[in-house]
C-alpha cells in the first residue's frame, strides 16, 4: 500500500536496469517457475459472524510484488490468495465500522500455506454537530478524530495512530465510525488527510483546526469509546482562525534524478510529535519553495524528507525547530544531506543431512525471502516521534539470492533484530565486513551498526541456522500464595561465561498475567534462566536488556544467583517449564 | 476510499499531497509593472442581500501550496471585496455548499473575473438559492447496510436526458456505515439515484473496490429506464431514497508477462495496471495502478475485473522520464480469468539538442527561459503507451527527451506542471543537422536523434478586451472564448491558444509575441447540458508589441442562419 505514494520516485533507473539485465531466463523457463501455496482465512467479528463487505488486503515488502492486493471474504468470511511468489506478506483485514483488536504496531507476517484467522471488533462511533459562533450549522468542514490514548487510558503517541476524518453535512452534522477503543480529541477544520479535489475549494481548509468542545490542541476535551459504542452530541463550536504562515525553501544543491520531483516537508506540533501539517517543496519546475498555511501559535519542528524508497538515495534535512508566534515565518532556508544505507545478505545454513542431532523435522525450509530483516535504533535516548515515523527503510524482505538493502537511514546507532517465523530456526551470526579486508569481520550482533551521515554499508552478513529450540513455561513466586510482580520478563543467558557478549544466545520474554511464557527461535545450549520484574525504565520493551553491557553483567550476577540452568538440545520443545521468581533477586538495586 | 483510512494512516497524507502536487501549477510570479487590482461584489440569496456568506478569491493559476488567495464573508448588506490583488485571471467563488451557486468555467461555484492591472472591478453578483437534499439508505439482498459505497446521481433535462456530473464534493456521495448516505445543495429538478457500477463504465476501479455491484437505481432495479425519477423542489429534501441492491457481480483475473520486444525476454520491476481504452480503440482513455510490479519472470497480475474489454498497460509511473514506451495489450474479459498476456516493452528513441533563444531577446525572456521545459509528442498509429515526458531545459540550453515511439515528432514548451499554463515561449524553427523540420521530426525505432536545435522566442505582448452583446442574453455558464490568430506569411495562420470570457465580458491573452494579430469570438457558445449557440462576431486587427498591451472591443450577436436554439 505505502508502493502507492512512492511511485511518484523516479523510475528512470528501475527501467534502465531491467531493460539492461533482463533475466538469463528464457521462454521455456516459465514451466519451471516457482508458484507457492495460497495464503487462507477467515474474517469474522468477535460475535463470530461473518462481516459484509468485509476485504482483505495483501501486501509484500519484496521490491518486485504485485503490489497491494485485496480479495472480497465470501459470505461465511473466508478468503483466498492465490498465485503467491514465496516471501512473507502482510494481512489487512478491512471492512467499514470494523476495527482490530489489540495495540500490536508491528506488522505480522505470513507465509504462503498459511491459513490466517482475523477476528475484528466494531468499532466506536462519535458523532455531533459543528456550529459556527452564532449557532449556524458550518456545512463541509473536515472533521478529524486523534487517538491519544489506548482502551487501557494509556497515552498513545498520536502519529502512529489511526486517523479518520470526514465532513459535516448541510446540517453540520458529522458522523466518525470505526474508532479503535481509545481516548480521542476531535478536530475541525484543516485539510483532509483522503480526500483531495481540484474542484471542490474548501474554505476551511487552511484555517486553524477548532477542537472539540471550541478549543486550542492544548485544551482540547478527551472523548473515550469502547468497541460499538456510539457517543453523540460531541459539538464543536468552530472558531474559524486563520493562524499564520510558515515558509521557506530548500537551498541544498540535489543530484538530478532527486531534483527533477516533489519533496515532502513536514510540519510537525513539537510537545505531542502530531503532524500539524505537510506541504510539497517543488524542484520540478520551482526553485524548492515550500508553505504551510493556518499554522496556530506553538512550537514545531519542520523536516523535510526524501525517502529513498527507488534509488536508495533518500535525503533529509535536520530537525528545525520553529516558533509561531503571532505572525507569519517566511524564509527559511532548509539544507538536505543523504541518508545511510545498508546493504548485506541473509544467509540460510542447512543443517547436514546425515547430522542427526541438528536436523530437525522440517516440513518446509525457510528461505531466505521468507525473512525480515528489522533494523533498530540502539540508541532510543536520541530518538524523537519522527523517527519512529520514518521507518520503511529500516525493515526489508531479501530477494531469492538474500540480499536485502536498508535506507534512509539517519545518523546513529542500529542492532538488527529478527526472529525467524518458523521455529526451527535461528539467528547464528551477525557479521560485518571490516574495512580492508584482512581484519576478521566484526561482531555487529554486539556492537551495533553506526552509520554516518549518508553512509552507505555493505557487506553485512546475517546468518540463520537450522536446529532451534524452545521453552515455554510459567514463572510461580517461591513463597505459597504471594502475588506476581505486575510485569515480569524471563531470560536466557548463555551459562558459558565467555559467551558473556554473545549477544544472540540472549534471550527475552514478557511473562503474561498467569505467569505463562515462551522463548522461540533459541539457539542450542546450555542457558541460566532468570525471571525478574521489568523496571519503568525498561517497559517499553523495544530493546533487549542485554544490549546494555551493565545490564548484561547485572543479568548473569543475578542468574547465577537464582541458579537456575537448561541445556537446550537442537529442535528440542521444552514445555511445561517453571520458574520461580524471588523479588530479593529480581528487584534492582 | 476509505481502505485508506485504515491502512495506511498518516502516510497517506503524503500521497495525497503528491497528487495535489501533480494536479496544480505554481504561481507565477507578479509583473514588476502591475499595479494591484481589487474587486467589490455582492451576494443575494433568492434576490436579497445574503450576508455572512465566506467568499474566496481562487487563482486561474494554482500555487501548489494553496486552493485559495486570500477570503472574505459579505457583510450584512452581502457586499464583499478584495483590494491589494495582483492582476490577472481568478475565479471569485463562494463557499456555501449547502446553496446553489453560478459556476465558473471548470464547473466549481463562482465566476471568473480578469483584472487588469490597477483595475477597481465592482458589481460581481453571486446569486445563491438553497439547494435541495436526496437521502437514503443503500442494503444488499440480505438487509445489510452497504458502508462506503458511492452513489450514482444524474439529473434528468426536460426531455429526461442525464446531465453531466455536476458535483464537486464528492465525500458526501459516499455512504457511512449504517449505509446511510445524504447529498445536499442540489438544484431544484428530477434526479436518478443508483449505486454499483454501470457495464460500460469507461472509468477503472482498482484494487480498492468494494465487492462491484451492478449500477442499480431507486428503489431496486438495474434498468435505468424503470429508475424512480425524484421530483426535488428547491431548497426541498427528498428522504427515504433507499436503493436494495442484488449479488455482487463476479469479477475475474488477467495475467500475463512483460516481455522485452527485440529479445522476448521478461522485464522485471515495471510498474502496471488496467486502462480502459477510448471509444475508437486507439488510446488509453483512463487507467488504474495499485503499485504493483513486474516480477523476475516479468509477470503482472490484474484483478478485479468484471466483464468488459481493457488494456493491460506498462506505465512510467510517477517518474520524469523513462527509457522505453510500450504496446498495451487488449483483452476480452467474458465469463473467465484471461491469461498468457503479453506486453512488449520497446528501447525508445531519443531526441536531444540545444533550445535557443531568438536574437535580441530580452531579460524577462532570460530570467523565464530556466524555467522552461520541453516534450514531444509522437503520432503513431498503434496503440502505444509512451515513457516520454517533458523534461527541464539545462541552463546551457541543452535538452534530451527520451523513451520516444516511432514515428512524428512534435516539440512542445512548458513551465510548471499543467498544459493550461502559457509559457509565453513560442517555437519559432526547429533545425536537424541545419535543416528545418516544418512537418516535425521523423523517429525511427529506437532511434538517438542529436543535433536538434530549437530556437524560441519569448512574447510579453498582451491583448485585452471586452466582448459586447449585441442583442443577445446568454443562459447562465454559457462559456465564451476568444482567439488571437497571429497572420504570418505562411499560408495558415498560428493559432494561439483561445481564452475564456469572464464574467463581465473581459478577457486578456498574454505571452504574445509581437506581431500582426486577428482577434475573433470563436464559434459556437457552448452552454452546459444545452445545445451550443451559434454567434457571429466582428474580426479585430492588432498590432501587438513586446511588453505592449493593446485594448479591442469585440460585438457578439447571434448568428440566425444557423441558431439552433430558436
Amino acid at each position: 500500500m505505502k508502493r502507492l505514494f512512492l511511485i511518484v520516485t523516479t523510475l528512470a533507473i528501475v527501467c534502465a536496469q531491467a531493460l539492461a539485465q533482463s533475466s538469463r531466463e528464457s521462454r521455456q523457463g516459465r514451466a519451471g517457475q516457482r508458484r507457492a501455496d495460497p495464503i487462507t482465512g477467515r474474517i469474522i467479528s468477535d460475535t463470530g459472524q461473518p462481516i459484509a463487505n468485509a476485504r482483505v488486503g495483501l501486501n509484500s515488502l519484496a521490491r518486485s510484488s504485485q503490489g497491494y492486493r485485496t480479495v472480497n471474504a465470501d459470505e461465511d468470511g473466508r478468503f483466498r490468495f492465490d498465485d503467491l511468489a514465496p516471501g512473507l506478506y502482510n494481512i489487512t483485514p478491512n471492512a467499514a465500522g470494523y476495527t482490530t483488536a489489540g495495540e500490536s504496531t508491528e506488522p505480522k507476517y505470513y507465509r504462503p500455506g498459511d491459513n490466517v484467522e482475523i477476528t475484528l471488533i466494531k468499532g466506536g462511533v462519535i458523532t455531533g454537530m459543528v456550529t459556527s459562533p452564532t449557532g449556524e450549522p458550518v456545512v463541509a468542514v473536515q472533521v478529524r478524530a486523534i487517538r491519544v490514548r489506548d482502551g487501557e487510558g494509556r497515552p498513545v503517541r498520536s502519529q502512529q495512530q489511526p486517523t479518520i476524518d470526514r465532513q459535516t453535512d448541510d446540517r453540520g452534522v458529522y458522523r466518525l465510525y470505526g474508532l479503535k477503543p481509545g481516548s480521542y480529541i476531535v478536530q475541525a477544520g484543516g485539510r483532509s488527510l483522503y480526500y483531495y479535489s481540484t474542484q471542490f475549494i474548501n474554505a476551511y481548509a487552511e484555517d486553524v483546526p477548532t477542537f472539540f468542545p471550541s478549543s486550542t490542541r492544548d485544551d482540547a476535551a478527551e472523548v473515550t469509546v469502547r468497541s460499538g459504542e456510539e457517543i453523540s452530541g460531541i459539538d464543536i463550536r468552530y472558531r474559524g482562525e486563520r493562524g499564520h504562515a510558515v515558509s521557506g525553501r530548500i537551498t541544498s544543491a540535489l543530484p538530478p534524478e532527486v531534483s527533477n520531483s516533489y519533496f515532502p516537508v513536514l510540519l510537525v506540533h513539537a510537545s505531542s510529535g502530531f503532524i500539524q501539517s505537510q506541504a510539497q517543496a517543488d524542484f520540478r519546475s520551482g526553485n524548492g519553495s515550500f508553505a504551510f498555511y493556518g499554522v496556530p501559535d506553538g512550537d514545531y519542528v519542520l523536516v523535510a524528507r526524501r525517502s529513498g524508497y527507488e534509488d536508495q538515495k533518500g535525503v533529509s534535512s535536520p530537525r528545525i525547530p520553529v516558533k509561531v508566534k503571532g505572525a507569519d515565518v517566511t524564509g527559511l532556508e532548509v539544507k538536505v544531506a543523504p541518508l545511510g544505507v545498508i546493504a548485506g545478505r541473509v544467509v540460510i545454513e542447512r543443517a547436514q543431512a546425515t547430522d542427526k542431532k541438528t536436523k530437525c523435522e522440517i516440513k518446509r525450509p525457510l528461505s531466505a525471502e521468507e525473512t525480515i530483516v528489522n533494523l533498530r535504533f540502539d540508541d532510543n535516548e536520541k530518538r524523537d516521534d519522527l523517527s519512529s515515523f520514518y521507518i520503511s527503510g529500516m525493515r526489508s524482505m531479501p530477494n531469492e539470492k538474500g540480499d536485502f538493502v536498508l535506507y534512509d537511514l539517519e545518523p546513529g546507532r542500529y542492532y538488527i533484530a529478527m526472529k525467524p517465523i518458523d521455529e526451527n530456526y535461528y539467528v547464528r551470526a551477525i557479521k560485518l565486513a571490516a574495512e580492508g579486508q584482512s581484519k576478521p569481520p566484526q561482531d555487529a550482533a554486539r556492537n551495533g551498526i553506526s552509520v554516518k551521515q549518508g553512509e552507505r554499508i555493505a557487506d553485512l552478513t546475517i546468518t540463520i541456522a537450522e536446529g532451534a529450540a524452545s521453552l515455554s513455561g510459567r514463572v510461580i513466586t517461591s513463597k505459597e500464595g504471594e502475588r506476581l510482580a505486575e510485569s515480569l520478563r524471563v531470560h536466557l543467558i548463555p551459562a558459558e561465561k565467555e559467551s558473556t557478549d554473545d549477544l544472540l544466545r540472549f534471550y527475552e520474554a514478557t511473562a503474561q498475567g498467569d505467569g505463562s511464557f515462551a522463548l522461540n527461535n533459541v539457539a542450542p545450549g546450555r542457558y541460566l534462566i532468570l525471571a525478574r520484574a521489568i523496571s519503568d525504565k525498561d517497559k517499553d520493551g523495544a530493546r533487549p536488556l542485554a544490549r546494555d553491557p551493565l545490564a548484561r553483567m547485572n543479568l548473569r550476577r543475578e542468574a547465577e544467583a537464582a541458579n537456575l540452568s537448561i541445556e537446550l538440545q537442537p529442535c528440542q520443545r521444552v514445555s511445561d517449564f517453571t520458574v520461580r521468581y524471588s523479588k530479593s533477586v529480581g528487584s534492582r538495586q | 476510499m476509505h481502505v485508506l483510512t485504515r491502512t495506511i494512516l498518516l502516510v497517506s497524507a503524503i500521497f495525497i499531497a503528491t497528487l495535489q502536487a501533480l494536479a496544480i501549477t505554481p504561481q507565477q510570479s507578479k509583473e514588476a509593472n502591475d499595479r494591484p487590482a481589487s474587486i467589490r461584489g455582492r451576494a443575494t440569496i433568492a434576490g436579497k442581500p445574503a450576508p455572512n456568506v465566506k467568499v474566496l478569491l481562487v487563482p486561474d493559476r494554482y500555487d501548489m501550496q494553496r486552493q485559495f488567495n486570500a477570503s472574505t464573508v459579505t457583510d450584512e448588506d452581502g457586499r464583499f471585496q478584495f483590494t491589494d490583488i495582483a492582476p490577472g485571471s481568478y475565479t471569485i467563488s463562494p463557499f456555501a455548499p449547502a446553496f446553489v451557486a453560478p459556476n465558473d468555467v471548470i464547473g466549481r461555484p463562482g465566476k471568473n473575473i480578469t483584472l487588469a492591472s490597477g483595475e477597481e472591478a465592482d458589481g460581481v453578483e453571486i446569486a445563491l438559492t438553497r439547494g435541495g437534499v436526496i437521502t437514503g439508505r443503500v442494503t444488499n439482498a440480505n438487509g445489510q447496510p452497504l458502508a462506503e459505497e458511492q452513489i450514482y446521481l444524474a439529473r434528468l433535462d426536460e426531455r429526461g436526458q442525464k446531465q453531466q456530473s455536476f458535483i464537486q464534493n464528492f465525500q458526501m456521495l459516499m455512504t457511512d456505515d449504517r449505509g446511510v448516505y445524504r447529498i445536499y445543495g442540489l438544484p431544484a429538478g428530477r434526479y436518478i439515484v443508483g449505486v454499483g457500477v454501470e457495464k460500460n463504465d469507461r472509468s477503472i476501479r482498482v484494487g480498492y473496490g468494494n465487492l462491484v455491484y451492478e449500477r442499480t437505481y431507486h428503489p431496486d432495479v438495474t434498468d435505468e429506464s424503470k429508475a424512480k425519477i425524484i421530483e426535488l423542489a428547491a431548497g426541498g429534501e427528498a428522504a427515504g431514497v433507499d436503493i436494495t441492491v442484488g449479488k455482487p457481480v463476479k469479477t475475474y483475473t488477467a495475467t500475463g508477462r512483460i516481455v522485452d520486444a527485440d529479445t522476448g525476454k521478461p522485464v522485471p520491476d515495471l510498474y502496471y495496471g488496467t486502462g480502459k481504452l477510448s471509444p475508437d480503440g486507439k488510446y488509453v482513455a483512463s487507467m488504474g495502478m495499485t503499485g504493483a510490479r513486474s516480477n523476475l519472470k516479468g509477470e503482472f497480475r490484474l484483478e478485479g475485473l468484471w466483464p468488459g474489454r481493457y488494456a493491460a498497460i506498462v506505465s512510467r509511473g510517477g517518474a520524469d522520464s523513462v527509457d522505453f514506451y510500450s504496446e498495451p495489450v487488449v483483452f476480452e474479459v467474458t465469463d473467465n480469468d484471461v491469461t498468457g498476456l503479453e506486453i512488449k516493452v520497446h528501447r525508445g528513441a531519443s531526441i536531444s539538442g540545444v533550445v535557443m533563444l531568438e536574437e535580441g531577446s530580452n531579460e524577462e525572456a532570460r530570467a523565464k527561459f530556466s524555467e522552461l521545459m520541453i516534450g514531444a509528442s509522437v503520432s503513431s498509429e498503434r496503440l502505444i503507451s509512451s515513457g516520454a515526458s517533458s523534461v527541464k531545459i539545462q541552463p546551457d540550453g541543452s535538452f534530451r527527451i527520451i523513451g520516444l515511439p516511432p514515428g512524428k515528432a512534435t516539440l512542445s514548451l512548458r513551465i510548471g506542471n499543467t498544459f493550461f499554463e502559457r509559457t509565453g515561449f513560442n517555437i519559432r524553427r526547429v533545425e536537424r543537422d541545419g535543416v528545418e523540420q516544418i512537418a516535425g521530426i521523423e523517429v525511427s525505432p529506437g532511434e538517438n536523434i542529436t543535433g536538434v536545435k530549437v530556437i524560441v522566442a519569448y512574447g510579453s505582448g498582451r491583448i485585452r478586451g471586452q466582448v459586447k452583446l449585441e442583442g443577445v442574453q446568454l443562459p447562465e455558464g454559457a462559456r465564451v472564448f476568444v482567439r488571437a490568430s497571429l497572420l504570418t506569411n505562411e499560408d495558415k495562420p498560428r493559432i494561439e491558444r483561445p481564452v475564456e470570457v469572464d464574467a463581465r465580458g473581459r478577457f486578456v491573452i498574454e505571452g504574445l509575441p509581437a506581431g500582426d494579430y486577428e482577434v475573433s469570438i470563436i464559434n459556437p457558445v457552448y452552454v452546459p447540458n444545452a445545445p451550443p449557440i451559434h454567434v457571429k462576431s466582428n474580426r479585430q486587427a492588432v498590432t501587438v508589441a513586446n511588453g505592449g498591451d493593446v485594448e479591442v472591443t469585440l460585438t457578439l450577436e447571434l448568428n440566425p442562419k444557423k441558431d439552433s436554439q430558436q
